[in-house]
């Protein structure tokens, strides 16, 4: 029994009065002397040479005050890794997708900022284009980029275990083909910079809508020819993250330029349509996998190859792909794997990270097939996935060590709370509407081993009144880990949230740490402000043991006092003891503390081990199963999501209000991906330029009712036992609604998103035009004699082969 | 790049007197400047926030004689003499709105950049109806946006705020729709 006064509890947000009282400043609410307004001109061509841009008449407007170009930075090119170096500041010889930001100008209201991007006049020639992955991969497509032949930008080729092997032994394989659709974070602020280049100091201050500083401050100075000890990065509050903040855009290097030419600050800040356009997105995929088993359910094998649309630019998109194939098996155990993934170059806008990052797709895909494989079998899908679960102390093909595990406890809460038993595979229709339920397991690495430096950093002062002050350098991008962080520490030093304050970060004040993705601030920051938080005490301590005359291991902090163990009338007040440090030790009292996943994980910033895939990514991992329900109106193809559980473990929940508000919202965005939302293009077009035609699901489609269950694990080495929380859950809402439609209708549907539309095809195409007259959907047994209309046919089973 | 001179052209602009959060201002507005514009960039109350400027986000949701609107669809022009209320109007110094304790009661803002809009978007509905249903809140803040939240703890604090402090308990079930 845990006894924690602050950890654990569901305290306010450390930012929430400034965010309901509209005090939070934002990056477009940054307002400067002298500010100048700038407007990036984007590209109208997928594919074309950039022939000549004349920018003399918006030179000559009044008002206008400098155009930068391409040929404005130094000619350099920046990227994840080495090999995927192929961005520069703003391009100079070609543009590769419609939307791509070209040049941009610079003036003194937004109006005439606007007026002048109209009046650059760019000659293009253009070229032939290609969009669909696979055709970009054949021999005489159009290439994007001179060093990418047949344009392939990333690839994996993962081998562990006997494939061969597992497929011979296989009572019974089956093969299926997905496709998943782009899909946009959906962060509400658009993209927003303000930049101050001195030239006195030659260094530039920026506030920027951006969710990793680090990744930032290096990229963006290698585009400007700058140092990053040049760049100050004053982080405001963000507008939402879900990792598509990390990179620096076109916007940011021509803020910075547009500084430097003008001597004025600049504050560009898009508007949603150019978000649209030119943010990254998730990664389309199109996967095949094949799957080998026991007929008792036992997962022997996947065989799985992965053609990734990765837009026009390279990203992160080889962490992108190595992602979905690490999490092929995980959280189930699958001894041999074989991965193929390439990524592709496209004339779109390039694919990147998004909550869960590469994993839902592959996830959605191997989980939705085990309901397939579960029919094959006559096998309960509940069965299946307690059959193959991963357990703690498990160490996977892969190299993942599982250090705590909470996926039993999850699928047996999960399937309560749908009432698997009793309502699975049963007809439950009224009028023209069916239900039905469904489950599916996800997991998530707790940070992970990137490029660059990999440690967080925490700093903590006590001021002299006793408050106490914390700077790290992960930014609080809107999932609550500020406030996380300020638990640690009260809870480190005996006092309440009252006490602790934050600041958020500054370059010029700490040392950015590699940033806020890959579910990795609770865990590692967390650990950096523990090792900090006993530094503080240690000091402490030995100015209150010299007063009151004992050991200073005696001591503890406790309720607001420093008092002896056992002895807890002995002591002084944390006021006291501050004041003992500062006035008469004469020490202010002021600590650090880092902390890094390097001693237990593989170095994944490293392209070598990202293709070949081996090695521990994470300290630990999360585990989720999320039941949900769903009703599929057959008449007009429209589904509602009417119950969503999730059984989570995060080790243990620092805050469960703030972690249940991370559970809803991968939930939403998740259900967004698997019903509504999609990225279309026509040509490079994009046909979905705004959050209506696009699909951002509103209240009125969130499920009308979400429950949430916390298993503690209590990790080892998570603070407080406390491991991942933001994303992992969004991993295992695309299968879980996915197989809940199945259950309903019958139908297995391996592309996303499921439409109206495509539900009324498939109905009609499967049951013929008077599908509610079926037997289906009207006769209980025939819904279990039948293996519905997609699980069938597809598998094939060894034992009848050899019979 | 850089061109010389610096005398602008502009459009003309008239005078107009605005009443936000009870105080009157007098400004010279454009005939295109949105009450979006005006408010964040001429009255720099920033707690407006501006999404997609466009109808389709309900980030910029002010209060026009009570009435919940979107800032970047109305002309300021057209607001003289209307009373506006922005989020900034909402507390009374350091003694915050039920609404925004519910908020942070509940835990209904992350990010928070939908917040400040979500906030008088209910305020208007729960004047309107005062011990709304479930159902009748999801419908009145479908307007809104939010990406983080899946509206579950938003839909929480509106039905807080309408229960705190309130001596006849809410209807039992949704009608009407
Ligand atoms: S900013 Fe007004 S509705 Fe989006
Ligand atoms: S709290 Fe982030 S969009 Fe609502």
């Amino acid at each position: 029994m845990r006894a924690y006064r602050v950890v654990g509890q569901r305290v306010a947000r450390i930012d929430a009065r400034e965010k309901v009282t509209g005090h939070a400043l934002y990056a477009d609410d940054v307002i400067l002397p002298g500010m100048l307004y700038g407007k990036v001109i984007r590209s109208p061509h997928a594919h074309a040479r950039i022939v000549h841009i004349d920018a003399g008449a918006a030179l000559r407007r009044r008002g206008v005050k400098a155009v930068v170009t391409g040929r404005d930075f130094p000619d350099v090119k920046f990227g994840f890794t080495k090999p995927t170096q192929d961005r520069r500041a703003l391009p100079i010889d070609k543009v590769r997708y419609i939307g791509e930001g070209v040049a941009a100008v610079a003036a003194t209201d937004k109006d005439l900022a606007a007026e002048a991007a109209d009046l650059v006049r760019i000659d293009y020639e253009e070229l032939p284009a290609v969009f669909d992955p696979e055709e970009a991969m054949k021999p005489g497509a159009p290439r994007l980029h001179e060093h990418a032949e047949n344009n392939v930008s990333a690839i994996c080729r993962f081998n562990f275990g006997d494939i061969e092997e597992a497929f011979r032994v296989a009572d019974h394989v089956r093969e299926d083909s997905f496709s998943t659709q782009a899909i946009m974070h959906g962060y509400l602020e658009p993209f927003a910079i303000v930049a101050r280049y001195e030239v006195v100091t030659d260094r530039a201050t920026l506030w920027a809508a951006k969710q990793s500083p680090y990744i930032i401050y290096r990229n963006l100075a290698r585009g400007l020819g700058m140092k990053p000890s040049q760049l100050r990065i004053i982080q405001p509050h963000v507008g939402g993250g879900f990792g598509g903040k990390h990179e620096p855009f076109d916007l940011d290097f021509s803020a910075v330029m547009l500084s430097k030419m003008t001597g004025k600050p600049v504050k560009i800040t898009c508007d949603m349509e150019e978000v649209f356009l030119s943010a990254y997105r998730r990664h389309p995929m199109r996967i095949r996998l094949a799957v080998a088993a026991r007929r008792d359910g036992t997962l022997l094998g996947y065989r799985c190859r992965l053609i990734a649309d990765g837009g026009a630019y390279a990203g992160v998109g080889h962490m992108s792909i190595y992602l979905a194939g690490a999490f092929l098996s995980l959280p189930f155990k699958v001894p041999n794997l074989r991965y193929d993934a390439d990524r592709v170059y496209t004339n779109k806008p390039f694919s990147g990270a998004l909550r869960g990052h590469g994993i839902p797709q592959m996830r959605f895909a191997a989980e939705s097939q085990l309901d397939a494989l579960g029919r094959d079998l006559g096998l309960d899908p509940l069965d299946i996935r307690m059959r193959n679960r991963v357990r703690q102390g498990d160490k996977l093909a892969n190299g993942f060590v599982v250090t705590s595990c909470g996926l039993t406890e999850s699928l047996e809460l999960a399937a309560e709370a749908v009432d698997w038993t009793h309502t699975h595979g049963t007809l439950r229709r009224r009028g023209a509407k069916v239900r039905g339920i469904g489950l599916g397991c996800g997991s998530l690495s707790s940070g992970s081993r990137m490029g660059g430096h990999d440690a967080s950093t925490a700093v903590i002062r006590v001021h002299e009144d006793g408050k106490v002050h914390l700077l790290h350098g992960s930014p609080d991008v809107g999932q609550g880990s500020n406030t996380v962080l300020a638990q640690i520490l009260a809870e480190e030093l005996g006092l309440t949230m009252d006490d602790i304050q934050t600041t958020l970060q500054d370059s010029d004040f700490l040392i950015f740490d590699p940033g806020t993705y890959g579910s990795r601030v609770t865990f590692t920051t967390g650990a950096a402000v523990r090792t900090a938080a006993a530094e503080i005490r240690r000091q402490l301590f030995e100015a209150v043991s010299k007063e009151i005359e004992c050991a200073p291991g005696d001591l503890i902090c406790k309720e607001g006092r420093i008092v002896v163990r056992g002895n807890e009338d002995r002591g002084v007040s944390f006021l006291h003891g501050v004041r003992l440090c500062y006035y008469k030790e004469t020490k202010p009292l002021m600590a650090h503390g880092s902390a890094t996943p390097a001693e237990f994980t593989a170095h994944f910033g490293d392209p070598k081990q990202l293709t070949s895939g081996y090695g521990n990514l994470s300290g630990s991992y999360s585990f989720t199963t999320q039941g949900s329900e769903v009703e599929v109106d057959l008449e007009t193809g429209e589904i509602s999501v009417l119950h969503f559980a999730s059984a989570h473990d995060c080790g243990y929940p620092i805050n469960p209000t703030l972690v249940e508000g991370q559970l809803d919202g991968s939930v939403a965005g998740g259900l967004g991906q698997a019903l509504f939302e999609n990225l279309e293009t026509v040509d490079g077009l994009l046909l979905t330029p705004n959050f209506t035609d696009y699909g951002l699901p509103t209240s009125m489609e969130s499920p009308q009712r979400s429950e949430h269950f916390h298993i503690e694990t209590d990790d080892q080495f998570g603070p407080y036992g406390a491991k991942e929380s933001g994303e992992g859950t969004q991993i295992s809402t695309l299968p879980s609604i996915v197989n809940a439609i199945y259950d309903a209708t019958g139908i297995w549907f391996r592309h996303l998103p499921i439409t109206p539309d495509k539900v009324v095809k498939a109905l009609q195409e499967t049951y013929g035009a008077n599908y509610l007259d079926h037997p289906f959907f009207n006769d209980p047994a025939a819904r279990r004699r039948s293996g519905g209309a997609d699980g069938r046919g597809n598998g094939r089973s060894r034992r009848e082969e050899r019979a | 790049m850089t061109p010389a001179g610096d005398g602008i052209e502009r459009a003309p602009e008239a005078p107009l007197t605005l009443r936000v959060n009870g105080e009157e201002h007098t400004l010279a507005v454009r005939g295109h400047d949105t009450l979006l514009t005006v408010i964040r960039e001429r009255l720099l109350l920033t707690g407006t926030k501006a999404g997609c400027t466009n109808g389709d986000c309900g980030l910029c949701t002010v209060l026009v004689d009570g009435e919940a609107m979107y800032a970047c669809l109305m002309f300021a022009a057209r607001c003289g003499g209307r009373d506006i209320t922005t989020i900034e109007g909402l507390a009374r110094g350091a003694v915050l709105h039920p609404l925004q304790e519910a908020w942070i009661q509940a835990g209904a803002t992350q990010c928070g950049i939908c917040t400040p809009g979500m906030i008088l978007t209910a305020k208007a509905f729960l004047e309107r109806v005062p011990r709304p249903s479930e159902v009748q809140v999801r419908e009145a803040i479908s307007g809104t946006l939010c990406r983080c939240t899946g509206y579950m703890k938003i839909i929480e604090a509106i039905l807080l705020a309408a229960n705190s402090g309130a001596p006849q308990p809410a209807p039992a079930a949704a009608s009407g729709h």
